[in-house]
């Protein structure tokens, strides 16, 4: 009997290009690192390295302002720590890239843990003529005391700065109040702001405050726990991130 | 009569027919509906031969047989839906945009390449001290490993989401302190996975008596997929083991690396 070609369908060549194609894909993340087709993927990896272990998303915030518009921050967490990562999709890495990333250790017993990203929008550290046009500052933490029912941020400004529309400035301070963000039973904040050129102190001290329903002060202490990222931004074009 | 309009064709305008109504297809794909139809009207032909037709007669009966080439067109066109080609498309799009980027990257890539083969090697066959202390390249001095008294040991323990694995334990004389090193690496539990920064740093080489030395732990040249790493504490005569103990993000472990059980020097 004439034995028919089996005729290749619409569906199994289809089918056939999709498993192809997942494979490349698994074989050049798991064993490359690269090709990373989602933000999360670059915030895993990074936690991987840090050795954080089971953490999940607490906030997802898209700030286009800090070093391209694709540039999302995530704070994530588990038991003992908290994370800030910054991503962004960057032709470097054909795809998401970026991956700075600030760690928090939670595991000491208090009722207030914070730190602070602070990304300078700068001309890129080492390079001639050091210009310097503001500082984005990303403050986060966890709040495990649970008297404490708003955060407040006293985030240190050169004296001579008066503040603009809708910032609360006073005695070389300015002040912010961080919203309070649930997961998984544990309560986090993450406020950030813009200081142009002129505002910020290089060297200045930014305090967190940890207050109750009332109003008092249960906790306040300067934030130790700080990152370092610059933007490389020159004249309005992207040039490097360095961190 | 019903089958009229059959009657009338040959097979290549039958075909021709149905084909037209196959709007959505591809050139081979028609090419394949062709090829499809045509055998089937052949087998039909032939199995009427077989029963003693005359072949004029069989060819106008298949061709009733065959039906009214505009349903047929429809009915095959639905064989076709329109979401595979995406798929397919998608997937194309997918397999260039990989392969690009791993091309276009390709030092990286194949720097990359070697880091997963060495980390997967070291399961297998782990580095002795002289190997570590060889990719030890970032130094200007070269690093001397301790001699002495040496036991290949097996240890392997989980930190994290990574292995550490002691693969020999040597005891001797270094700068006038008797020492005991241990050689080992960390890898990932998955092949070709990050080794976690912590893995290295936050491990801390101790005596019996829990004391450490300044310069206590080396790494060779980075792999991100495999640390390896000479680890060292000052010891006594009379000691049988020194503690690895690890604490990162709350975890502890502690891994107790037997000396080894010749005369120490």
């Amino acid at each position: 009997m004439r034995r028919k070609k089996r005729l290749a369908t619409r569906r199994r060549r289809a089918l056939g290009c999709a498993a192809a194609a997942l494979a490349l894909l698994l074989l050049a993340q798991t064993l490359l690192h690269t090709a990373l087709l989602l933000p999360i993927q670059i915030v895993r990896r990074v936690e991987d390295q840090e050795g954080v272990q089971g953490a999940r998303v607490v906030r997802r915030q898209w700030e286009p302002g800090v070093y391209n518009w694709t540039n999302l921050f995530y704070l994530t967490a588990n038991d003992n720590a908290a994370l800030l990562t910054s991503v962004y999709i960057t032709p470097r890495a054909r795809g998401w890239g970026g991956g700075h990333t600030l760690l928090l250790d939670c595991t000491a017993e208090q009722p207030l843990h914070a730190a602070q990203e602070i990304v300078t929008e700068d001309t890129g550290l080492g390079t001639r003529e050091y210009h310097c046009r503001g500082i984005h500052y990303f403050f986060f933490g966890r709040v495990d005391d649970p008297a404490i029912e708003t955060v407040e941020i006293r985030l240190q400004v050169d004296p001579a700065y008066k503040g603009s529309a809708g910032e609360d400035v006073s005695l070389g301070y300015l002040q912010l109040t961080a919203p309070i963000l649930q997961r998984d039973g544990r309560r986090y904040f993450l406020v950030n702001h813009y200081l142009p050129e002129g505002a910020f102190l290089r060297d200045g001290g930014n305090r967190v405050i940890g207050k109750d329903r009332e109003g008092n002060t249960v906790t306040t202490f300067q934030i130790e726990r700080t990152g370092y990222a610059s933007t490389g931004v020159v004249k309005g074009q992207t040039a490097k991130a360095s961190t | 009569m019903k089958d009229d309009f059959t009657t009338a064709m040959d097979r290549a305008e039958y075909c021709a027919q149905v084909l037209s109504h196959l709007r959505r297809l591809s050139r081979r794909e028609r090419e394949a509906v062709r090829t499809e139809l045509e055998e089937h009207i052949e087998d039909h032909v032939r199995a009427l031969l077989d029963l003693g037709y005359d072949p004029q007669l069989a060819e106008q009966r298949t061709m009733a047989a065959m039906g009214d080439p505009a349903e047929v067109g429809r009915e095959m066109e639905k064989q076709y839906p329109r979401g595979w080609r995406i798929v397919a498309g998608v997937s194309l799009v997918l397999c260039v945009f990989v392969m690009f980027t791993v091309l276009s990257n390709a030092k990286y890539n194949v720097r990359m390449m070697g880091y997963a083969w060495e980390s997967i090697v070291c399961r297998v066959s782990p580095p002795e001290p002289e190997e570590i202390a060889a990719g030890m390249s970032y130094r200007k001095e070269p690093y001397i490993p301790v001699s002495g008294v040496r036991e290949e040991v097996d240890i392997r323990r989980t930190i994290g989401n990574d292995v550490l694995r002691v693969c020999w334990i040597t005891v001797g004389e270094q700068d006038g302190q008797l020492t005991a090193e241990a050689a080992a690496c960390i890898y990932d539990k998955i092949p070709g996975g990050l080794v976690s920064y912590p893995s290295f740093n936050e491990i801390w080489p101790e005596n019996q008596r829990g004391e450490q030395m300044v310069l206590s732990r080396m790494a060779a040249v980075p792999n991100s997929m495999l640390f390896k790493a000479l680890l060292r504490a000052p010891v006594q005569p009379g000691d049988d083991h020194i503690t690895l103990r690890y604490a990162w993000l709350g975890e502890t472990v502690s891994i107790d690396v037997p000396l080894p059980k010749e005369d120490m020097p």
